[in-house]
């Protein structure tokens, strides 16, 4: 296409709205893709400097859901991003989310993720009560596609959510290699 | 037919609608109680105390952007504003990411600004972080050209933005010699043109107490607030910056332009000049914005409604202190373009003829009033326009003055702006589109390949 950058997007099947994973989903894409420095920040901007900009998005639907995880970078470098996110992908599984996840001694130096991605949603709920159509249209997505029962109040649910259920979820959504990845590059001169 | 029925009840009961509501009252406040406070080093603290929701927005302008930068360095008010927020140690990233506080920051015409936004209860430990990576920020040439790398790859991920490119066009066109055209980010040779040591002077000059202003919108009282500001916002200096030298080169105004962008998509508008900024003006060109391409019942609309003439349609007012520009403009297929073009001027063309009544006034009045409130609903956007509209010399005031404006506008006030304002003379044409539009409609599909390399089958498109 006639663009100067190159743009990728990753795109996962996610829990629907009415499973149970959808409050780990959620975390977990607060966790990986949002915020001041997610994961994905250091897996792609860590060493070498593969990325340009980043995000993350988790959309829950009646029948399924999708993660999708959108990356713009050099074209020169769109291979190597997309391999590393990947690689990185994979591991999401078996990564320490949370201080507890490691040994007593080593705690101080370990870095809360879990806590911060709890966080990040504790602030988007509490922003999201300042605008009308924003509650208006979480009530109608609730009323709309609730179908299980005891579901309970959502910041409780997410305030649940350990370390584990976040390997778990990511072990069954981001690691199992089922991916559609979309790469647009700019036209070859 | 009946798509259309629905259409056609649907306007007139936004007409009912607009006829049946009271406009807000002079003497009524639209927003909750603003306090302005003035620190001892001249910094101008503007809070709104908001307990819809327990976070605080915090934004900290610069009487300091794109104005007042050498034109051959330009992008250096952003550069120096990223600078400012550019997080030293993981130690501190971390304190911030735990808390959930954002930050961000950019830079426009007349300003540069820095946002702040966290839980309530955090406040006072994320300013503690930031307060005093902004107030001394390490300005290393290591950083400096990280941050041009940067600015260099946002530069170009706009350019891929049609509209973006046709807005920066328009500025180009009326405004460039004022000190407002260009990019904020600058150009590629003005980066390169940019030391260590103009960014040190940038800091110096314009990072002073009073040429700055902080907004607040926060739940916590406005004692705390007061306090927790003054606490961490005394270390910049008072003084005042230079006075601004205007540095940039005359230019010739084109009339046409093209921005050849190949693809089957294409943007048409019209752009037309504004005089420099005043309430007045500001609430005339709200309005003249609301009546041309907001929503149904816009000018514009039957253009994409009832013409098939476009996916997309606005009408987009930038209002900057010396001056600005308005933009209407229509998102169309490339096979459509000329055909969108005609029918925008002739839109605009009939507007000019026959004006407003007093009706449609009415009706463009409580839209634009009603689209105010809605844009100033959260604390976000609210903190920003606070700060926004004292930069521009509007002062924050006029948050609620806003409908008093917006009421004192009579037809003839409406029709002399139009025929002011749109004059054919005026006007200015650009167009972002391929070169050949018959080539781009006989065009095949873009390539998609499909690849299987990982553990189970998956689709892989690859559209160059």
């Amino acid at each position: 296409m006639d663009v100067n950058q190159a743009y990728l997007v990753i795109g996962m099947l996610a829990p629907d709205y009415n499973h149970p994973d959808q409050f780990a989903a959620d975390v977990l894409t607060e966790i990986l893709g949002r915020g001041v420095a997610p994961l994905l920040n250091f897996a792609l901007r860590g060493r070498r400097k593969l990325a340009d900009s980043l995000a993350m998005n988790y959309i829950s639907l009646k029948y399924g859901g999708a993660m999708l995880i959108y990356i713009t970078c050099d074209p020169n470098l769109l291979k190597a991003a997309k391999n590393e996110t990947l690689q990185f992908l994979k591991t999401t599984r078996r990564q320490n989310y949370s201080k507890k996840d490691y040994p007593t001694e080593d705690r101080l130096y370990a870095f809360d993720f879990l806590e911060c991605g709890q966080n990040q949603i504790r602030f988007s709920s509490r922003q999201s009560k300042e605008s009308g159509l924003s509650v208006a249209t979480s009530l109608a997505r609730y009323m709309l596609l609730k179908e299980a029962e005891g579901m309970g109040r959502y910041m409780d649910r997410i305030e649940d959510i350990s370390s584990s259920d976040c390997r778990t979820a990511a072990g069954n959504y981001l690691g199992q290699g089922r991916y559609v990845i979309v790469s647009i590059l700019p036209k070859r001169k | 037919m009946a798509h259309r029925k629905k259409i056609t009840l649907l306007i007139c009961s936004l007409w009912l609608y607009a006829a049946a509501w009271p406009a807000i009252s002079a003497e009524s406040k639209a927003f909750q109680p603003i306090v302005k406070k003035i620190l001892p080093n001249g910094l101008t603290l503007i809070n709104q105390r908001d307990e819809s929701s327990e976070i605080t927005v915090l934004y900290l302008f610069i009487r300091g952007g794109k104005k007042v930068e050498p034109w051959e360095k330009r992008g250096l008010a952003y550069l120096t504003s990223r600078l400012t927020i550019e997080i030293p140690d993981q130690k501190k990233a971390q304190d911030l990411m735990s808390q959930a506080s954002q930050v961000s920051m950019s830079s426009r015409a007349d300003y540069s600004y820095i946002r702040i936004a966290c839980l309530s209860e955090s406040l006072e430990d994320t300013l503690k972080t930031m307060s005093k990576i902004i107030t001394d920020p390490l300005l290393s040439g290591i950083r400096i050209d990280y941050v041009k790398k940067t600015m260099e790859s946002q530069k170009k991920r706009e350019d891929d933005d049609s509209l973006l490119l046709a807005h920066e066009a328009h500025i180009n066109a009326f405004l460039a010699g004022t000190g407002y055209g260009g990019s904020v980010l600058g150009s590629e040779e003005s980066r390169r043109n940019i030391r260590k040591r103009d960014v040190e002077d940038f800091f110096k000059a314009y990072y002073r107490g009073s040429n700055m202003i902080l907004t607040v919108c926060s739940n916590l009282d406005e004692k705390r607030v007061l306090t927790i500001c003054s606490d961490h916002f005394a270390e910049f200096p008072d003084g005042v910056p230079p006075p601004i030298k205007n540095s940039s080169p005359p230019v010739e105004n084109e009339r046409d332009i093209f921005i050849e962008k190949e693809g089957k998509q294409a943007v048409v508008s019209f752009g037309f000049p504004l005089p420099s900024l005043t309430k007045r003006h500001f609430a005339l060109a709200y309005s003249l914005e609301t009546l041309l391409g907001k929503g149904i019942g816009s000018r514009l609309w039957p253009l994409r409604a009832e013409e098939k003439l476009a996916y997309n349609f606005g009408a987009r007012s930038t209002q900057l202190k010396e001056g600005g520009v308005i933009e209407v403009f229509l998102e169309t297929d490339n096979t459509k373009r000329e055909e969108a073009l005609k029918a925008l001027e002739k839109t605009i063309d009939r507007l000019l003829e026959q004006g407003v009544t007093e009706e449609e006034l009415r009706t463009t009045k409580v839209q634009s009033q009603a689209s105010f409130l809605r844009a100033n609903e959260t604390k976000e956007t609210r903190a920003f326009n606070l700060g926004l509209f004292e930069v521009q010399g509007l002062g924050f005031e006029f948050l609620n003055e806003f409908f008093q404006e917006i009421e004192g506008i009579t037809v003839e006030d409406m029709n002399f702006y139009i025929q002011k304002t749109l004059d054919p003379e005026k006007r200015v044409q650009v167009v972002v589109g391929s070169k050949n539009e018959e080539t781009e409609k006989n065009k095949p599909l873009p390539l998609v390949q499909t690849e299987s390399s990982t553990s189970r089958p998956s689709l892989r498109k690859c559209i160059s």
